[in-house]
């Protein structure tokens, strides 16, 4: 019983770390870069929560809803200005940009008068409710958490593979230059798919809210979503929710029958495992050039 | 304009180009030699940092600039090799044995994390780095015997017996000339064979290899030089600081290298010393100018994280060659003068998936 | 150039001696020059803010009564942003560039640690740093320390548990730094005196947000009496999981999670917790009336509640303060650390114990004391216990 209960809640938390490893992939497999100011826009999104529940006054479902909407524009608007400008260089340039994005908005959310450097709770209605199944107790905030990634996942996923939008993506990806030839408006496909992943980037921090609380640093939890990627396999979906489900229950696991430390580890240990047995991940695809 | 005629193959591997350049270069190790001379000991220190970072910036360069493999643990190199000075002075060994034995054990490090890097690419790369990095924080907070856990350790002064570095201008010129000699084995490295072997690696991998160059050999000999010489700046680091602790070399440590080496210029030996200068006098300047701005913004607990984001996000976006790479470009404005021409830095772009795969 | 650095080099090695003598800076006729290490960019940046605000409360009252025999009081404040070198290099332009006499209320452990290098090779005494670590105390050099380490904290939380019920079942639940080093060495040592044992211990890793499996543990060992080695937030999120899965110890933190912040993040669950602390919290209808007119005081300086870190910064200034009238006008370094080691400092409207300094003690007090947190507000439910 101990067992399962341990692997339940090793399964909620694999979906928050999945939830945000969704929008990584999202951004790799249409554009093949890297945004490591992921966390830093799933805080954005918790801070535009709150501020507008604690400054606006809007009731927390309207809040919500609006909060992701701000934050789909500002992925958007973040790919217009900061992204598309460097659009065809290598790799390693869009990596350092969103770095230093990561620390313009982190450096800009201290600024906000009251709730910027302090650590506030933006809970939910449901806060404090518990599910009991059999001898398993699970909270709502965790069932929600689990609920919105299934969803989020089958999502993408239908829209990358049955979609014309999607398909359009997958071929960007692979030559932005013969898709712009075949009519595809490559550009403003990019600029759908941040916005796309910064709404899910806003969703995943808006729900982890009650977990983490909302201050600065929160976006951390980010840098545990990207070993959950990599497992995966960078380029595929499922793929980053089967890692993050495996980092969590590994975690889990480990921090209730192993000694202590290693709880605080197995996310990296079990990515370099991975690397080292499957370069590419569980579900990746690997890419050779033909000399 | 300049004309630059050559007639033997000495002349095309010179450290010194123009004749021009001894004679810079050699004020300036006037001025560094006679530093405490002129300078208080607020900026004797200041440069001193700047030294110890530039070393590290090498060690990094090396890697991601010149091999091209881009690496975001780095920081737990400087950590290894801090920890090691630590401890092996703190045993009393005479500190030229500890500084080898620092550079040696985080060389042998990276000798273990270059052989997983020689079956990943690119992005996972960077990942498994970054995993490397989070472990090798948490070995340094669990292994307390010998790092003193999360407390830190503070660390003697170096010595050799009874004759003891204590003040700073000694640390000083220890700083100095360990950087001269990393600066000359590194500038040395990169134009034999070696060297070439890594650019060619980092221009494309497959043409290297059919060239006959053994890739899984040099990449392991990148890491572990990379990792040897960011070792040794650890020693330093920690002698400077007096008191090392697990946090010091985390992620955000390692940010800081990244950003010293694109910031510099990626792939040049100058951009570790200009990225160690601007990551060491940049704070001073904010303080500096915080007199000047309105009052909201100065007082702002942010403002530091901002402009360094929206520096290095200016430099990514309008400047990818680093501030090495403008002052090439202005000089070769007026060594060129009047045929220079706008296009003659122009980057390349690839928007099929198969060229960005080297 | 080689050859020249290299006398430079011996000729500075033999020359250099220890650094110990007494830097008799930063006085002047008309002031005194203070220094503080905050954090202004980082993590800590709204304790620091708060600190300074308590600082400057107590340094513009001395300022205006007329300043400290005829020297008025000059508080410069340097941004460490938490990181250490940064903090070093801050340490050193104060103590040599602007030459300050003495360095009091710097903020965070590990900067302390770090910085009292610095002012030590300089000559400049080290006055209250905000941490909790005995290496800022010991040994008896030229610093002086407030701030009950947390090994005393978990002598003093076991004490005071043990008198009020001396079977229990103990666990733990710390940070895996030396936060809960410390505090797990001291329970461990008081424990051993009484003659009973901690049954399971569970850690977490700094700013970890998932606290499952260690609750888990903890409700599976069967413990009715949990120590928390926890700051603000992971004191609230164990809270949570305790709730959640319907585990109801008593609970008893530490200073670290004594703070006014903990009900407002955490509401109701919060209720009925414990935690030891040296400073007191201060309200706005509680404590005496000195206490309650400060609290005023402050609320119409800077419109918002003072915590912790005001009271703190406030006092730390008010101790320099003393010292320094005490040692009269004539103000040297080794005439402040003689005064110093010969201090005592009553108890006060802000609810510190006495703090005595001599020659080897250099921590005022080790004593703490046990809160309850009921309605929402700090209430005391023991008096100054000694470790």
């Amino acid at each position: 019983m101990d067992f399962l209960q341990q692997v339940f809640s090793g399964i909620a938390l694999g979906c928050i770390y999945a939830l945000i490893a969704l929008g990584f992939v999202l951004i790799y497999k249409a554009t093949e870069t890297v945004n490591f100011a992921q966390g830093e826009l799933m805080m954005l999104g918790a801070f535009a929560g709150l501020a507008l529940v604690k400054f606006a006054g809007l009731p927390f479902w309207i809040a919500v809803l609006v909060a992701l909407v701000g934050i789909t524009a500002f992925g958007a608007l973040v790919e217009r200005l900061v992204i598309r400008p460097v659009l065809g260089q290598p790799q390693f340039t869009v990596v350092m940009l969103t770095i230093g994005l990561g620390y313009v908005v982190r450096g800009l959310i201290t600024m906000v008068p009251v709730i910027g450097s302090e650590t506030s709770a933006f809970d939910p209605p449901y806060k404090g409710m518990v599910w009991k199944v059999g001898g398993l107790i699970l909270s709502y905030e965790q069932g929600t958490v689990i609920a919105v990634t299934i969803v989020l996942c089958c999502a993408f996923y239908m829209l990358f593979k049955h979609t014309k939008v999607g398909i359009g993506m997958q071929a960007a990806s692979q030559n932005q230059l013969a898709a712009h030839y075949m009519g595809i408006p490559v550009k403003r496909l990019n600029g759908l798919v941040w916005g796309l992943s910064a709404g899910a980037a806003g969703l995943a921090g808006l729900l982890l809210a009650p977990f983490t609380f909302v201050h600065v640093n929160m976006g951390y939890i980010g840098l545990k979503a990207f070993p959950a990627a990599v497992i995966g396999g960078f380029g595929s979906l499922p793929g980053a929710v089967v890692g993050g489900l495996a980092i969590g229950v590994v975690e889990s696991l480990s921090g209730y029958y192993l000694p202590e430390g290693f709880k605080d580890v197995a996310a990296y240990v079990l990515v370099l495992a991975m690397l080292m047995v499957k370069p590419n991940g569980l579900f990746g695809t690997a890419t050779r050039k033909k000399v | 304009m300049r004309f630059l005629l050559k007639t033997d193959y000495v002349q095309d591997i010179a450290l010194a180009r123009q004749p021009g350049q001894r004679i810079w270069y050699g004020l300036l190790a006037v001025a560094l030699a006679a530093l405490p001379l002129w300078a208080g000991a607020y900026w004797i220190s200041q440069v001193t940092l700047v030294l110890i970072y530039a070393v590290a910036g090498l060690g990094l360069m090396l890697l991601a600039g010149y091999t091209g493999l881009a690496s975001i643990g780095h920081a737990a190199f400087l950590g290894v090799g801090a920890y090691t000075q630590a401890y092996l002075v703190g045993k009393g060994w005479p500190f030229p044995l500890a500084l080898l034995g620092a550079g040696g054990l985080s060389a042998a490090i990276g000798v273990l994390v270059g052989l997983p890097a020689l079956r990943v690419k690119g992005i996972y790369l960077a990942i498994a780095t970054l995993a490397f990095g989070f472990i090798a924080e948490e070995v340094f907070a669990r292994w307390e015997s010998v790092t003193g856990g999360n407390g830190g350790l503070q660390v003697k002064a170096p010595a050799i017996g009874d004759w003891q570095l204590r003040s700073s201008e000694s640390l000083y010129y220890l700083s100095l000339v360990l950087c001269v000699l990393v600066t000359l084995c590194v500038l040395n490295l990169l134009r034999g064979s070696t060297g070439r072997a890594f650019i060619a690696m980092r221009d494309s991998e497959v043409s290297a290899q059919s060239m006959g160059i053994h890739l899984a050999r040099y990449k392991t000999l990148a890491f572990s030089l990379s990792a040897g010489i960011v070792g040794l700046a650890g020693a330093l680091y920690a002698h400077k600081l007096r008191f090392v602790s697990p946090e010091q070399f985390g992620i955000s440590q390692s940010i800081d290298l990244l950003l010293l080496v694109v910031v510099g210029g990626l792939g040049s030996v100058h951009g570790a010393f200009l990225g160690a200068i601007f990551l060491i006098t940049m704070p001073q300047l904010i303080s500096l100018a915080k007199d000047y701005l309105p009052a909201a913004i100065a007082q702002a607990t942010g403002l530091q994280a901002v402009v360094f984001g929206a520096v290095l996000m200016g430099f990514v976006m309008f400047e990818p060659q680093g501030l090495y790479g403008r002052w090439v470009k202005v000089r070769t404005y007026f060594e060129m003068f009047p045929a220079y021409r706008k296009g003659l830095f122009r980057r390349q772009k690839s928007f099929q998936k198969s060229e960005r795969l080297k | 150039m080689r050859n020249q650095g290299v006398r430079w080099l011996v000729a500075l090695g033999f020359a250099a001696l220890p650094l110990c003598g007494f830097a008799d800076q930063g006085v002047t006729k008309n002031e005194i020059l203070i220094g503080t290490i905050q954090d202004l960019s980082g993590p800590l940046a709204a304790y620091s803010k708060e600190t300074l605000n308590g600082m400057n409360m107590r340094l513009e009252e001395v300022n205006a009564a007329g300043g400290v025999n005829g020297r008025k009081i000059r508080l410069l404040v340097e941004d460490s942003g938490y990181d250490t070198k940064k903090a070093m290099l801050a340490a050193q332009k104060l103590s040599q560039s602007d030459k300050i006499f003495a360095v009091a209320g710097s903020m965070g452990t590990t900067i302390a640690l770090t910085t009292q290098q610095v002012f030590q090779d300089a000559g400049v005494v080290n006055l209250f740093p905000l941490g909790s670590a005995r290496g800022l105390y010991e040994p008896p050099e030229m610093k002086f320390a407030f701030s009950v380490p947390y090994f005393q904290q978990g002598r003093g939380i076991v004490k005071s548990l043990l008198a009020t019920k001396a079977d229990r079942k103990w666990c733990s639940l710390v940070q895996d730094d030396d936060l809960g080093t410390e505090l797990m060495a001291g329970v461990d040592s008081a424990m051993k005196q009484a003659g009973k044992t901690v049954s399971e211990r569970t850690t977490y890793k700094r700013a970890a947000t998932d606290f499952s499996s260690q609750v888990a543990r903890l409700k599976g060992a069967g413990c009715d009496t949990v120590i928390l080695g926890t700051t603000l937030r992971e004191t609230v999120g164990t809270l949570n999981e305790a709730k959640k899965i319907g585990f109801a110890p008593q609970f008893v933190a530490t200073s670290a999670a004594y703070t006014h912040l903990l009900p407002k993040l955490g509401g109701a669950v919060t209720e009925g917790i414990y935690a030891s602390h040296s400073a007191t919290q201060p309200y706005a209808d509680e404590g005496s009336k000195a206490a309650r007119d400060w609290y005023a005081a402050y609320m119409a300086k800077f419109k918002e509640e003072p915590g912790q870190f005001a009271v703190m910064g406030y006092a730390v200034m008010d101790w320099t303060i003393k010292a320094a009238e005490k040692t009269g006008p004539n103000l040297t370094t080794k005439r402040f650390i003689e005064t110093m080691e010969s201090s005592s400092f009553p108890r006060d409207k802000l609810g510190f114990d006495t703090m005595t300094f001599t020659k080897t003690k250099h921590i005022g007090s080790e004593a703490i004391r046990v809160s309850q947190l009921k309605n929402g507000k700090w209430t005391p439910v023991t008096d100054f216990i000694t470790p």
